[in-house]
């Protein structure tokens, strides 16, 4: 970009004159966007890493695995490369990150103040300004999460009271007032009652083990190759299952198949077997595997005769374990003998008063008048969310902004 | 009704493809029209399809594997058709634009079970749906973002066959494209971060997924960066959004196969 390209830009695109005096000069590398833009990278390739190599108690589970590994992970460790997030280097490059910002913000801000800028520059300016501004409270959140939250759990029972909790580091720390747990209860999905029934056509060839087994769908085709092994020759069946009754009888005067009931009290499929001679129908019977009935007149004999056996088969399967739908534990707050406040907490709905919030984290197996909270005090919160809140409105001016002289362009 | 619809975006993307093909060795004005018409017919069909899936499982349909990759199969052309109502006549971008939403399809229908799962208790939560929607019309945007940087690529190398004016409408599709996707990776992250506060008492755990969002929201911060204020060539650019979205693929898919985390439900 020439210098007359660069001073066409609209003066917040500009990056301001640069005093050379000594004390400033950190100021300036601070502010340069070529400093930023190094920083931006650095910390990706550091994320990384930390993605790619095994991190923090990972690294244990990892050499419990590969032995031969603990030499270069020692090295890498050295190097504070398996606990990447929490090393001084890489929170070093987030606090000049946030150091960048806050000068950058600075500048902007001045450049508002003192210049002045036309209506489509201030809404790119503003952006910006809240896009940068957003990030750096996200990067006050973490300090003040790293220094001040408080983790921890507790462990309550049906109807009992707790007035502490145990923080990660095994701390005893007090509650401002006392916990009461009501009920714990786990909802589960409906599920169906009755029993679930799957029917299979199993085609087993003389002298294997192994076999082919098809769903029983009324009217789709199924395939079997013959073994060259088992027949000579290989031989394409097609089988398709014409009709079936769950409760099988036969009309002795007239031959007709007719079910008796809708239950499945005798079970049969007629099958359609069509390979190199004449075309078999063939009544398979569920609770009698080994007797089976041609239907076909006149085919009774030697050419009625297949290859392999079939088999229909009615496997019957109880209700399945329902699944989990929510963890759900009552909670009471006290202060002295009042209740302050109740709820129901499950997991996506806690609790929280007077500065410390309580999530569903787990329950006993064995006994379910057990819950098991995850106790949070995170002064952080509302820093962060305000941050986000900066950074997607910013976000949003600076996209739509940019829309607009992008389409200016292109009418150009 | 609900397979009739599927298979309704599965005949109408494979024909956008063919006739924009089609017209990019022999343009015409209604080969192009019926092309994005066909493209269209794909995203309402797939759009009728989430919402009836949305009903019938009495949530958002944005849960599993399956029902992501019908969503991001679904913005992705929805980027491109809202480029073309906004007056961007890229149909050089509607090829590739229907081909990477088929092969999302087809995906899907033959690997993945359709079937409706009800939910873990963790995914029980409306932020469910707004923060995989935001992700996933950023993704959509990157992915144009990067068609829309190989095509100026490819349109840079054989300058003399495209004119300069198709070169800096690739050009403006991608930085404008880029913008959009960075708007909704980021509002989609900020979601995604106040919904992890709600559901497990901390915004950031540095889970591999969030990890990889985070490198890909950095990667086109950059991008930002250099196409607006540095002024950086095109070219450079162009190569930038090309790495942004491998950094996207590997965040969507790469993250959910080979990494453990909190997002392990998503495979």
């Amino acid at each position: 970009m020439s210098e007359q390209e660069k001073e066409q830009r609209p003066v917040e695109m500009r990056e301001p004159k640069t005093p050379t005096q000594r004390p400033f000069r950190v100021i300036e590398l601070l502010a340069s966007m070529r400093f930023a833009i190094g920083l931006v990278c650095a910390i990706a390739v550091a994320c990384i890493i930390a993605t790619l190599l095994p991190q923090g108690p990972e690294v244990a589970e990892h050499l419990q695995k590969n032995p031969d590994a603990g030499r270069w992970l020692k090295r890498l460790a050295a190097a504070g490369l398996t606990t990447v997030f929490s090393s001084w280097w890489f929170i070093g490059m987030l606090t000049a990150l946030g150091a960048s910002l806050a000068v950058c913000v600075m500048r902007r801000l001045k450049v508002l103040v003192s210049l002045g800028v036309g209506a489509a520059g201030k809404v790119l300016t503003f952006g910006t300004l809240f896009v940068h501004i957003g990030i750096l409270l996200t990067l006050v959140g973490g300090v003040i999460k790293l220094f001040w939250s408080e983790r921890g759990a507790i462990q309550i029972r049906e109807g009992e009271q707790a007035s502490a909790f145990v923080t990660d580091d095994n701390r005893q720390e007090p509650l401002p007032y006392t916990l009461q747990l009501v009920k714990f209860e786990i909802e589960h999905y409906a599920t169906p009652t009755t029993n679930t029934e799957d029917e299979i056509l199993a085609v087993q060839w003389p002298g294997k083990e192994d076999g082919v087994m098809f769903p029983v769908v009324i009217g789709v085709e199924r395939l079997v190759m013959s073994k060259a092994s088992a027949t000579g020759s290989n031989q394409t069946f097609r089988l398709t299952a014409l009709r079936r009754v769950p409760d099988f009888t036969i009309d002795t005067a007239t031959r007709a198949v007719q079910t008796r009931s809708e239950k499945m009290l005798n079970p049969a499929i007629l099958v359609r077997i069509t390979g190199n001679g004449p075309t078999i129908e063939r009544w398979l019977f569920a609770r009698y595997p080994n007797f089976d009935m041609t239907a076909m007149s006149g085919h009774n004999g030697p050419s009625a005769s297949t290859p392999f056996k079939l088999q229909y088969k009615v496997v019957v399967n109880t209700p399945e374990q329902p699944h989990i739908k929510s963890f759900k534990s009552s909670l009471k707050i006290l202060q002295g003998t009042n209740v302050v406040r109740e709820k129901t907490i499950e997991v996506n709905s806690p609790l929280s008063y007077g500065g410390y919030s309580f999530y569903q984290s787990g329950y006993n197996e064995n006994d379910l008048s057990w819950t098991v909270l995850l106790v949070v005090r995170d002064p952080s919160v509302p820093v962060v969310y305000l941050g986000f809140i900066l950074l997607a409105a910013g976000a949003f001016l600076t996209a739509c902004w940019r829309a607009e002289k992008v389409k200016e362009e292109s009418k150009c | 009704m609900l397979t009739h619809l599927f298979d309704v975006a599965l005949v109408a993307y494979p024909l956008a493809l063919l006739l924009a093909a089609v017209n990019l060795f022999a343009p015409r004005r209604w080969l192009d029209a019926l092309a994005t018409v066909g493209l269209a017919i794909g995203v309402l069909a797939l759009t009728a399809y989430m919402s009836l899936r949305w009903a019938e499982a009495g949530r958002a349909p944005f849960s599993n594997m399956f029902e992501s990759l019908v969503l991001f199969a679904w913005t992705i052309p929805l980027v491109y058709l809202v480029l073309r109502i906004g007056g961007k006549t890229v149909a050089v971008l509607l090829p590739p634009t229907a081909l990477l939403a088929l092969l999302l399809l087809v995906y899907a229908s033959a690997f993945l079970s359709s079937e409706i799962q009800p939910l873990m208790p963790a995914l029980r939560s409306n932020w469910l749906a707004f923060h995989v929607m935001a992700c996933l019309i950023g993704y959509g945007s990157f992915a144009v973002s990067c068609l829309a940087a190989i095509g100026y690529l490819i349109a840079s190398r054989t300058a003399s066959k495209v004119s300069p004016a198709n070169q800096d409408l690739l050009e403006a599709v991608m930085s404008k494209t880029a913008s959009f996707g960075f708007l909704f990776l980021v509002v989609g992250i900020a979601m995604g971060a106040v919904w992890a506060n709600v559901a497990w008492g901390t915004y950031w755990s540095w889970d591999p997924k969030e990890t990889w969002s985070l490198i890909t929201a950095l990667i086109y911060a950059v991008f930002l960066h250099g196409r607006y204020l540095r002024g950086w060539q095109s070219r450079r650019m162009a190569w930038i959004a090309i790495i942004g979205f491998i950094s996207v693929l590997i965040t969507y898919v790469g993250v959910n196969y080979l990494m453990k985390g909190l997002h392990s439900y998503a495979s």
